[in-house]
């Protein structure tokens, strides 16, 4: 009997093993399409430690809209990108909580995008994907999965062993496949995307839903602003321009933002929106994002903003 | 609880681990304890009528063996024949209603379990053809997780008992694992008692080989519902579960994955139950034969499902056959019809109401009748005609041993139980009369076998694999033993073919939402 | 008896050697609707009344067997 368990566990071992290995190589390497959150992720990941001062986070208006490389170069502040497409909350805090360990952050800008939408995590699954696959596991990555995705035991096992999720790409394997686990990557973007096509039609951002708060978006984002108050590091409240704003939901945003006691910056409110110099027809890719024209001029006015308050020594 | 899941896994090697290191004698609580975990996990609550059902037939077969020993005493002392005639009567009637209690409490349960919104809307149907206005209620009833299963392996104990067939289990303990041993009271195979019991109550000594090969054999149950079943099913559901989008030869060619998921999937279950026994020592009754190579329909019900097949033969075909009004009839009908039409006539009654029973167990749908009437039919037409396809065969001088009309027969019956799955996949009887009809219309130009939810690749992992199971079943069907090859041979290969069914399995299964790498390019924004 | 019987089986399963064959039963040379028949035949030929209780292996896995079976319901 002895010897049968030894001879199944070392055969499970084996298995393991194997499981574990297929991963990498099965799972996409998602550079693809409009970003390539393979590459970036990697490259955050490649940072040293303490090189980031600033944080840039939510969903894709902020991975469009702010120029984090722009900031380093032009104005020396040591700013990455956090944001992933259709972030999840509690990826929002995941990340907050990640890069804030490895890092010496003094500021974080967050778009809360989902604070009055509820989030799907069947129907955004890809982009829960893109935001989990390349991060390295840890006890908060497997806490992040689990509130992301909810209760089933099913999908989480997919997470933690890729190959469950992916393994029907056997046949579409390529050498690269092979090589990419492997290989270190650099971003010079510092994990900004920007877009180049320009939107010419009319914006019209209207929302369509009341200004409600969705609680379990609400909790998440209200936990990530108590770990940066707790860290002693600055949470700006930001809305980037979007489609789906009203008066309402600014107030709302407003609320939520002294409620919280943190600062708030809505460049959907006509004044800003003019005093950052942003302009419909040439800024924006889509109604909902800004283009690099429009990133740029964002990233200037921020840029400036934030050295009202910090020394750039602090910044660096 | 999924047999394919991370919990039953464990589950099941705690308790193969557990089960050997207690002594031999207390092996059978490990068995216990674990199959009742299985059931509050799987079922929860619903295991108050699952006690029920083990209280009842406790103790009823306990009462039952109290008539017959009370009834030899008396025997011994009694004096005359009438006395005895009188004695033996009166033992019988006493035991007949304890026995008639029992099953009118377990069956009728079950009936209202399944039956009673078929019931309902019998009822207003009926009431509605009368023009009584009556509004119809649907119940909704949650079934105990196994109760068709258990229920007749309880049922059959009893009647068992009462037969004097098998001595009335004492320790309600023991008797409550005979009914809930978890691997098999969720796809069965319904067990008898005299086959069973003893398995799980002696302990069994450690065998290595019976741990290795019942390994194997729930690996590859694993195998034929991961990689056959669940794929096939996608395109399964595509054409049957739109009808009438797709019709002609979509639903024959729809028709054919069926037949090959569905005993994949059943058959691959049962693979895994009877894989996870052997690991106990346990060996399960056989539930399938290769019943794609019956060479007829009678045949095939020998193959599929074995177990309801002889347990509705056993406690259904032999008593109605042999009952009083029966061979009343019988007579009745040698005298008038002539001794070769005579007798087939209670035969052919009491296939019918086995059928329909064996039609009905699988659900309360008129279909599921239809079902069972489609095979019965089948059946009946084979006894009616055999003399006269005997003649003509011997007049075409068809040799029936000759591979080709061995071929001819095994596809025929084949082709025959396909027709009548539409029965068992449809949504009702009326769909299911209508996609068997519209199959034979056939619509070549529109044919297409893209757009069904299946891949090029998916198809050729279907061929590939179903190849795989023909050659291997028709090694079985030789008798050639191909778990004996695989362990006989040398270590390192042994292992790889292990790594290898497993990694089969997990790259080919249909498991998982799949990858469709369309719906992951980010493309939003 | 024994030819009677004989006759009896041979005429329901032609394709059977029933002289030689001890495990009608076991080895499901016979099936259900053989048993139910042949039950019947019986019934009929010999005035006896064979139940479901003596439908077992041992009855019926053999000629002799059944002649056995036949000639005690007959004494009874």
């Amino acid at each position: 009997m002895g010897k049968f368990i030894r001879k199944t566990a070392l055969l499970l071992l084996v298995l393991l093993t194997l499981a574990v290995a297929a991963g990498p190589v099965l799972t996409p390497n998602w550079n693809t399409g409009d970003s390539c959150f393979g590459k970036t992720t990697k490259a955050y990941l490649a940072q040293p430690e303490d090189a980031i001062s600033v944080v840039t986070i939510g969903s894709s208006q902020v991975l469009r809209g702010i120029d984090t490389a722009a900031m380093a170069e032009d104005y020396g502040i040591d700013a990455y990108c956090r944001a992933t497409a259709v972030q999840a909350p509690a990826v929002t805090y995941y990340y907050t909580r990640e890069v804030i360990e490895h890092h010496n952050v003094k500021v974080i800008l967050a778009d809360f995008s989902f604070l009055y939408d509820s989030y799907d995590p069947d129907e955004y699954e890809p982009y829960v994907r893109y935001a989990f696959d390349y991060m390295p596991l840890s006890l908060d990555k497997v806490k992040a999965i689990r509130n992301t995705i909810g209760e089933t035991r099913q999908n989480m096992l997919s997470y933690l062993l890729p190959v469950l999720r992916y393994h029907d790409r056997w046949h579409d394997l390529t050498a690269e496949d092979f090589t990419w686990p492997f290989s270190s990557c650099t971003d010079p973007g510092k994990g900004s995307i920007l877009l180049d096509d320009v939107f010419t039609g009319e914006r019209n951002p209207v929302s369509e839903a009341p200004a409600d708060y969705v609680e379990d978006c609400k909790y998440w984002y209200e936990k990530t602003i108590s770990l940066c108050q707790e860290q002693g590091v600055e949470l700006i409240m930001i809305r980037l321009p979007r489609e789906g704003w009203d008066e309402a939901h600014a107030e709302a945003d407003a609320a939520f933002a002294e409620e919280n006691g943190v600062s708030y910056l809505d460049f959907n409110v006509p004044d800003l929106f003019r005093e950052v110099g942003l302009c419909e027809g040439t800024d924006f890719v889509d109604p909902n994002h800004l283009n690099r024209s429009g990133a740029e001029k964002l990233t200037a006015w921020l840029s400036d903003y934030l050295l009202t308050r910090y020394s750039p020594e602090d910044l660096s | 609880m999924n047999f394919i899941s991370i919990p039953f896994f464990l589950l099941t090697a705690v308790c193969v681990v557990l089960y050997y290191r207690f002594p031999k004698h207390l092996r059978w609580t490990v068995l216990l304890a674990g199959s009742m975990l299985f059931y509050l996990v799987a079922a929860g609550g619903l295991v108050l009528y699952f006690i029920g059902t083990i209280l009842t037939a406790f103790f009823g077969a306990l009462v039952l063996e109290r008539i017959r020993e009370r009834q030899k005493v008396l025997l011994s002392q009694a004096e005359t024949r009438d006395e005895k005639k009188a004695l033996k009567a009166q033992a019988d009637k006493q035991a007949r209603r304890v026995l008639v209690l029992v099953l009118v409490i377990n069956f009728g349960y079950l009936i209202l379990l399944k039956y009673l919104n078929a019931f309902s809307s019998g009822a207003a149907w009926l009431c509605g053809l009368v023009g009584l206005p009556v509004s119809e209620r649907t119940f909704d009833l949650v079934m105990p997780l196994g109760v068709s299963f258990y229920t007749f392996q309880a049922m059959g104990y009893e009647i068992d008992v009462y037969r004097g067939k098998v001595a009335a289990d004492r320790n309600i303990l023991k008797f409550a694992l005979f009914l809930s041993f978890f691997p098999q009271i969720v796809q069965g195979p319904i067990a008898r008692h005299s086959q069973l019991a003893h398995q799980l109550y002696a302990g069994n000594d450690f065998d290595y080989d019976n741990l290795r090969r019942g390994a194997l054999l729930a690996m590859f149950g694993i195998f034929k519902k991961l990689v056959i079943a669940d794929r096939a099913a996608v395109l399964v559901a595509a054409v049957f579960d739109t009808y009438p989008q797709y019709t002609g030869t979509f639903l024959m060619f729809a028709a054919v994955f069926y037949t090959l998921q569905l005993y994949c999937d059943f058959s691959g279950g049962i693979d895994i139950a009877a894989g996870v026994s052997l690991m106990f020592g346990v060996e399960l009754a056989k539930n399938f034969e290769r019943p794609y190579f019956s060479k007829n329909i009678p045949e095939f019900w020998r193959r599929w499902h074995m177990s309801l097949g002889s347990w509705c033969r056993d406690y259904i075909f032999y008593p109605m056959s042999l009952s009083k009004p029966m061979t009343r009839l019988s007579k009745k009908c040698r005298k008038v019809m002539g001794n070769t039409y005579g007798k087939m006539v209670t035969v052919i009654l009491c296939q019918l109401v086995s059928f329909v029973i064996i039609g009905l167990w699988h659900g309360a749908q008129f279909m599921h009748a239809a079902f069972g009437l489609y095979h019965a039919g089948l059946i009946i037409l084979g006894i009616l005609f055999e003399p006269m396809i005997l003649k003509v065969s011997k007049k075409l001088r068809v040799n029936p041993d000759s591979k080709l009309f061995q071929a001819f027969q095994i596809l025929r019956t084949l082709f025959l139980v396909m027709m009548g799955r539409f029965f068992s996949r449809a949504s009702g009887f009326r769909q299911g009369a209508s996609m068997m009809f519209h199959a034979f219309v056939p619509n070549f130009r529109d044919f297409t076998i893209w757009g069904l939810g299946l891949t090029g690749w998916d198809y050729a992992i279907v061929a590939v694999a179903t190849a795989a199971l023909f050659c291997i079943s028709l090694a079985q069907e030789r008798g050639y033993s191909v778990s004996q090859v695989i362990f006989s041979r040398p270590l390192v290969q042994r292992w790889c073919m292990y790594l290898l069914i497993v990694i089969l399995v997990v790259l080919l299964g249909a498991y998982g939402p799949g990858y469709n790498s369309a719906d992951f390019i980010y493309m939003g924004y | 008896m024994r030819e009677q019987i004989l006759e009896l089986l041979t005429a329901l399963r032609s394709d059977v050697d029933f002289e030689t064959e001890t495990a009608l039963i076991d080895d499901e040379v016979l099936d259900s609707f053989d048993i139910v028949t042949l039950v019947g035949d019986l019934n009929e030929a010999f005035d006896i009344e064979i139940t479901v209780a003596d439908l077992t292996p041992e009855n019926f896995n053999s000629v002799d067997a059944m002649v056995e079976l036949v000639q005690s319901m007959i004494v009874e």
